[in-house]
């Protein structure tokens, strides 16, 4: 790299840049600004540590261009913001909110007021820097000592060497007699086009090394790991906590064990029957059929309609809207089971098969409340009276299966016409 | 900054109104006679409006010229309250360059006890059984509207009086302690003054600021009972300021075009009084649509009340955009340019199109209002109308406020000669 840095400094000797004259004060530096420009000067250029008053005058610069950039900024942000959220919110994605319109200029503008300055103030601040050539790497006045002091507390005005009127003496004896205190010749020494070779083989190097990580992350959302997952933040993945049945930190209850005894008074869920038959289907202690007494002016076409809602939102999903045991989650977890070759799903139970079709009413309503095999008990989330409904629905359902039409649905689900041959006994046994 | 223009002598200026202030005076005094006088009349043959017991005992025919007159008073009200908000944030930032062109909001903010009397026709009538103006101090509509019960602690007319009472305080005694202190440093040339009233401005702003707010609320926001908006105040305060900053650009374009102050206030303060212009045409744009964004979106009846008639009909949609239009969307690219804030005739365009603009917001407030009131249906508002008589009462108002400002501007420097910070405004420049 030095060898060839010798062999292009050979070729180009160094050259005369231009003579810098030092100032002590703002008002030298304008006044000498004046004086270069009318003795005709062009190519020169004032330094100054803080934004001087009047430089510009002196200096007869024309108009920056600034104000047109951050318009054009401003209104590029404008733009956008508004086709963007056309776009989003009137195209791509029209999603309603609070029932407004989907092109909705008031609800538009926020956004657009934000992207409109934002870009303003962006193509303000760069735009600056950039006409104030402060994105330069190198220029040959750095090796200058006097312009060191500029950034601090000197001022200075250069003019370049290839300004047509520059002579060296003639131009240092200008400046002399404008009452610059120092004068400084500065020259261009090695100067490319190019940057060096070697700037570019780091820009490479750093973005293959910048690959590195992104290539590792879009790797991992292609592969699956056994070995954890690294967490940055752990959330609420791994947090401190007791199990219920494990002894509570000192100092915490009263009580030794995490889980907490109930409240003095309450009662477990299904501890206060009133009525035997109508809470748990039951007479003395033993499944009936027929439905409570106090449900007898209720079964109606509406006890129906309710019974087939709640039949539909709670049941259909495992037994199927007929009945046959053949829902959406049986369908799946049938298929699940093949793929897997292995089968653990017990299938729910058809309606329509002789052995449920005799069960009492009582223990239907039984296996609604507190659930049988897998099925969950749905006691807790249905009121009595919706699984009476239920029951009533099912009876009719079974009715349609059996293609056996009767003159009235409530006269039949009071009194069942499927002749149950098996006593109550064996087919609970049978069903477990 | 270092100065390289050599520093203007304000001795070798003129720098009194002289003959012209008494001129001055004594024109506005006689048209704002005139045409207070003309209003009444106008107003009692352009009636009736409304049923019966729109006005109290006080008969159908006033009816429209109590609102007319509300627009004249607000119009001069928010721009004398600009001044004094004007005088108080030199003092509080310190600010060099505007010492030269204090002088006229200081006599703006003086003004404040001539806007206390010119208060007098909106409250006496009020004290006197009308409710022609304001629903809440009509018992009846009271009665039915359980809101307007809810709000009777405050919405009331002898809390409505001691209150203004209250405001008109608070301004008084500002305007007249900032404008004393300055001439008294004119005279005695003792500079403590200046730093006794910037002492006081902190203090001076936030009574303000409260005084302006409640105030905005009692005379503005409770010409519809029902309807409260928490940044009303802002509103009506950013309105009052772009007036001022238009009100001193003209002020000054007047005394030199008669030869007063003519090296003194250069093309730099000009600028900047431009530059305050344009900002406060889009905080007042930014406030308004604040203000109605939230209420768009939340579409509240409670809340859209103050929308819906102003959306009525086609004549009000206009109107609402007429306001749009010329108080925002036209000045703004307006007003943008550089170069617009330092040419002086661009610059007397624009705030004489603000000051009208400014007029046509209160128009958009108070017009309304009264148009509701004659249909018996604050949601349901008549047509607008041609806006003669509210035109005259502000010619009425502001010939009073103007006549009164003239006449003490006459008796003293229109420059606070002496202030301790004048010779930097004088060389004030702009990048």
């Amino acid at each position: 790299m030095s060898h060839d840095h010798d062999k292009v400094e050979e070729q180009h000797a160094p050259q005369l840049y231009g003579v810098v004259a030092e100032f002590l004060s703002p008002d030298a530096l304008i006044a000498a600004a004046k004086l270069v420009q009318d003795s005709g000067y062009t190519k020169y250029e004032c330094y100054s540590p803080h934004p001087v008053h009047g430089i510009d005058t002196a200096m007869k610069t024309p108009y920056s261009p600034i104000p047109w950039l951050v318009l054009g900024g401003g209104l590029t942000g404008l733009v956008a913001a508004i086709a963007m959220q056309c776009w989003m919110n009137g195209i791509d994605y029209p999603y309603l909110i609070s029932g407004k319109p989907f092109f909705s200029i008031p609800a538009q503008i926020p956004v657009a007021f934000e992207l409109t300055i934002l870009l303003a103030g962006i193509t303000a601040f760069v735009g600056m820097l950039m006409l104030n050539k402060l994105f330069g790497f190198y220029s040959p006045l750095d090796k200058s000592k006097l312009m060191r002091r500029v950034t601090n507390d000197r001022y200075a005005l250069v003019v370049e060497a290839n300004d047509p009127l520059f002579r060296l003496q003639g131009t240092s004896e200008l400046l002399n007699g404008v009452g610059a205190r120092h004068l400084d010749t500065c020259y261009e020494e090695y100067q490319s086009e190019e940057p060096p070779q070697v700037f570019w083989q780091i820009i490479v190097l750093l973005t293959v090394l910048g690959l590195i990580p992104m290539a590792l992350v879009f790797r991992a959302s292609f592969s699956t790991s056994d070995t954890e997952p690294i967490r940055i933040d752990h959330g609420m993945a791994y947090q401190q906590k007791v199990k219920a049945q494990q002894p509570a930190p000192d100092g915490i209850f009263t009580e030794p064990n995490m889980n907490r005894p109930p409240v003095e008074g309450t009662l477990r869920f299904g501890s206060n029957v009133e009525d035997e038959h109508f809470d748990k289907g039951k007479v003395n202690g033993q499944f009936v059929n027929g439905f409570p007494a106090r449900l007898k002016d209720k079964l109606d076409d509406k006890m129906m309609a309710r019974g087939q809602r709640q039949f539909t939102i709670y049941c259909s999903v495992c037994h199927g809207a007929a009945g046959y045991g053949d829902g959406m989650v049986h369908r799946v977890a049938t298929a699940r089971a093949a793929a897997l070759d292995a089968s653990l799903w017990a299938p729910p139970k058809s309606f329509h098969e002789p052995i449920t079709g005799s069960k009492p009413d009582g223990d239907i309503f039984d296996t609604i409340t507190n659930g049988k095999g897998k099925m969950l008990g749905y006691g807790y989330r249905l009121s009595a009276e919706d699984r009476w409904a239920i029951v009533l629905y099912v009876r009719a359902l079974q009715k349609s299966q059996l293609n056996k039409v009767t003159a009235s649905p409530t006269e039949s689900t009071l009194a069942p016409t499927a002749s149950p041959n098996k006593p109550t006994s064996d087919k609970t046994t049978a069903s477990r | 900054m270092a100065h390289h223009e050599p520093t203007i002598n304000i001795t070798s200026e003129n720098r009194r109104l002289g003959d012209l202030g008494n001129a001055l005076s004594g024109v506005s005094y006689l048209v704002g006679f005139v045409a207070l006088v003309a209003a009444v009349a106008l107003g009692y043959f352009s009636g009736p409006y409304g049923n019966e017991s729109l006005n109290g005992g006080l008969g159908t025919g006033l009816v429209r010229l109590q609102y007319a007159y509300l627009l004249g008073f607000m119009f001069f009200l928010t721009l004398t309250l600009g001044g004094l908000f004007f005088t108080m944030a030199l003092y509080i930032t310190g600010a060099k360059w505007g010492i030269v062109i204090r002088r006229v909001p200081e006599l703006v903010a003086r003004n404040a006890p001539v806007m206390a009397v010119l208060s007098l026709p909106i409250i006496i009538p009020l004290l006197m059984g009308s409710h022609a103006l304001y629903e809440w101090a009509n018992a009846e509509a009271v009665a039915k509207e359980h809101l307007l019960q809810h709000k009777k602690p405050w919405l009331n007319v002898s809390f409505f009086t001691v209150r203004m009472v209250i405001y008109f305080a608070i301004w008084s005694v500002l305007g007249i302690v900032f404008y004393y202190r300055s001439v008294k440093c004119d005279t005695t040339g003792d500079i403590t003054q200046y730093s006794k009233a910037k002492w006081l401005s902190p203090l001076g702003i936030i009574l303000f600021s409260l005084a302006t707010t409640f105030a905005s609320f009692d005379l503005l926001m409770s010409l519809t009972p029902t309807w409260y908006s928490t940044i009303f105040g802002v509103y009506v305060f950013a309105g009052g300021n772009v007036s001022i900053f238009a009100f001193t650009i003209l002020a000054y374009r007047y005394l030199q075009h008669h030869g007063i102050l003519t090296k003194a206030v250069t093309t730099e303060h000009y600028h900047d009084l431009g530059k305050l212009l344009f900002s406060f045409v889009v905080f007042w744009g930014y406030i308004a649509f604040s203000q109605f964004m939230l209420i768009w979106y939340a579409n509240l009846p409670e809340e859209t009340a103050f929308y819906k008639p102003r959306q009525a009909t086609y004549a009000w949609i206009a109107i609402s955009c007429l306001l749009l239009l010329t108080h925002l969307l036209i000045p703004f690219p307006g007003l943008l340019s550089r170069w617009v804030k330092r040419s002086k005739p661009a610059l007397i365009f624009w705030a004489c199109w603000m000051l009208v603009a400014h007029w046509i917001d209160l128009f958009y407030i108070i017009h309304p209002t009264w148009a509701g009131r004659v249909n018996g249906d604050l949601l349901n508002p008549i047509e607008p109308q041609i806006p003669i008589l509210e035109i005259i009462c502000t010619v009425g108002v502001g010939g009073i406020w103007l006549g009164a400002l003239a006449k003490r501007a006459t008796g003293i420097s229109l420059v606070p000669e002496k202030d301790p910070l004048l010779p930097a405004s004088l060389a004030f420049q702009n990048f």
